[in-house]
């Protein structure tokens, strides 16, 4: 099969069932003499490679150092794609494999990614294959990965649309309901009305100071203090800025009255012309370890973390 | 003197006649009493200073000086940064020569300002004698009257100083020991965009080998707005800018947007 641009789920049971459809599929590439890339953790990598024959030309990405925060990864595959594309590919394939610490906490963020690549990966000629583990994988991530992935591969090189896909345009700008982080049931470290960059980024120093070190720490002034900046310029109504500490983690939500970015994609994709604004969102989630956006009737709140988000 | 040691030289921007008094008298006194000559050049509210410095100059005749402004500076206001420059280093130089410590200066430089273009070649003094000041016992406090010159002029001249009274301006860009060296220092996010763009054509560096290097570690924050500001800069005079900082977010910062006139140099 040869596809200019497809994005689907491999939603596998067993190994020999995941193996059916990601063997044929890389090896089909190999022979088409197409880039072929995987990206999976360890297990079922190392389950790859021993089913390929040897010296057969895929590449495995480093297992499990891929898929950190996905506007970095968004934007590394990008790379790579346009690499290829200028080395003369005409064909590109990727299966890849989110890990599923990630199905937790930040699930809210990898869902966007998921529906957001729909739109970041057009133009490559791209034949992604996402990975879940049907057996460890939640049933509303799975709901999410059907909501993301125009269709699913199946073994025997079957190909099913998806009837609960949603155009990303859609799922991105729906409120999301976010779980909250349990660092917020107690009263925050901090919380300031309408502060200035100068006041928050005090602020911040003072609440990462002894459970963050560099970079985290720096990484965290940036994201908080390009965030309020954000709130003041773009949002409506009075600002406010909570900082919660935890032993592994800081945590800041920053609110304002208005609804929040409009375009979909913004955080995820670097913007086309950065004089519109957008890219103190992208670089938000570049140096996050986790950035939530929360849609409400009253407001917006955009919610980053330095530090281990994964909570649960 | 280390790369980002800055000198005593304070831009005090007063609408408060009294609290400056205080001030002045402080740092002339300071002065007076480690054996430096001190320099006067008071504004049309800053009198009250030099009546209390005649009274000790009846006794220290040589140790002070109070000039009139017409003789400390060019007449219709508009001052050449290295003439003026020059004329301080000519002054410090006899000051020493005397058996003086050093030279210190209060002077009211109100009516040097008034202008956008009195203010730009100020301005651009201010920057330049910084970079004398880092080696000489020049000190120096630069007195504005804020309320007939603005905020927006009082943040221009009070970005320049090492030390300032000013309210709302988060960073400094000061002399460093070389023509094609600056210190950057404080905070800048986008709300100081406008003001850093001017300092740094101000401060005139003049690159070696295509480069100009900026001590930035003791700048705590940098947004990409600033960091864009720079790499304009680098833009228009074809040159790279070599910033010095312990900030691990600059460097992925200047490599994310593509700013390839900014090399960054990560310190401990």
């Amino acid at each position: 099969m040869t596809a200019a641009n497809l994005h689907e789920a491999l939603c596998y049971d067993s190994d020999d069932h995941l193996l059916a459809v990601v063997v044929p599929f890389l090896l089909g590439g190999v022979a088409a003499g197409e880039p072929t890339v995987v990206s999976l953790g360890p297990r079922n990598a190392a389950l790859v490679r021993a089913a390929l024959p040897a010296l057969v030309g895929v590449t495995f990405l480093a297992e499990g150092a891929v898929y950190a925060r996905p506007a970095t990864v968004i934007r590394e595959y990008r790379q790579m794609l346009r690499a290829h594309v200028a080395a003369g590919a005409g064909q590109i394939r990727i299966i890849g494999e989110l890990p599923p610490e990630i199905f937790g906490a930040t699930w809210d963020w990898w869902a966007r990614y998921e529906s957001a690549v729909n739109h970041a990966f057009q133009g490559f000629p791209l034949w992604s294959m996402c990975a879940y583990d049907t057996r460890i994988t939640p049933g509303p991530v799975l709901a999410d990965v059907m909501r993301t992935h125009p269709a699913t591969a199946a073994p025997g090189g079957r190909h099913l649309p998806s009837g609960t896909y949603t155009d990303p345009a859609v799922f991105l700008m729906e409120p999301r309901q976010p779980l909250a982080d349990p660092l917020q049931a107690d009263e925050p470290h901090a919380d300031l009305k309408n502060p200035n960059g100068t006041a928050t980024r005090e602020a911040v120093r003072d609440a990462a100071c002894g459970i963050l070190a560099a970079p985290s720490a720096d990484e965290l002034l940036m994201v908080v203090s390009e965030a309020v900046t954000n709130a003041h310029r773009h949002g409506r109504g009075a600002v406010r800025v909570r900082i919660w500490t935890g032993a592994d983690r800081v945590l800041a939500a920053i609110s304002d009255e208005g609804p929040g970015p409009q375009n979909p994609f913004a955080g995820l994709l670097p913007p086309r012309d950065v004089t519109r604004g957008g890219l103190g969102l992208w670089l938000t989630h570049l140096f996050s370890d986790h950035a939530v956006l929360d849609r409400r009737p009253d407001g917006f709140t955009i919610r980053l973390t330095a530090g281990n988000p994964h909570w649960c | 003197m280390s790369p980002t040691l800055l000198p005593d030289h304070t831009c005090w921007s007063f609408d408060d006649d009294r609290a400056f008094d205080r001030h002045a008298r402080e740092f002339l006194r300071n002065g007076l009493c480690c054996g430096e000559q001190v320099w006067y050049v008071p504004g049309p509210r800053s009198g009250g200073i030099a009546e209390w410095l005649r009274g000790t100059s009846a006794k220290r005749e040589r140790s002070v000086r109070i000039l009139d402004p017409a003789t400390a500076y060019p007449a219709d206001g508009a001052i050449d940064p290295d003439a003026q420059t020059a004329a301080y280093v000519t002054a410090t130089e006899q000051a020493l020569s005397a058996g003086f410590t050093g030279l210190r200066v209060v002077a009211d430089a109100t009516a040097l300002v008034r202008t956008a273009a009195h203010l730009d070649a100020f301005a651009r003094y201010e920057f330049a004698i910084g970079r004398y000041m880092r080696i000489a016992p020049l000190r120096a406090l630069c007195v504005f009257d804020r309320s007939a010159l603005g905020d927006d002029a009082m943040a221009q001249l009070a970005c320049l100083h090492p030390r300032s009274n000013t309210a709302g301006v988060s960073f400094g860009l000061h002399a460093g020991a070389t023509p094609r060296t600056a210190v950057l220092s404080g905070e800048l996010d986008v709300s100081m965009t406008g003001l850093l763009a001017g300092a740094i054509e101000r401060a005139g560096l003049r690159p070696v080998r295509g480069e100009v290097v900026i001590h930035a570690e003791a700048l705590r924050y940098i947004d990409h707005h600033c960091l864009r500001v720079l790499h304009a800069y680098a833009e228009r005079h074809a040159i790279v800018v070599v910033l010095r900082t312990v900030l691990s977010t600059v460097s992925v910062m200047a490599e994310l947007l593509g700013l390839l006139r900014i090399r960054v140099e990560m310190l401990p």
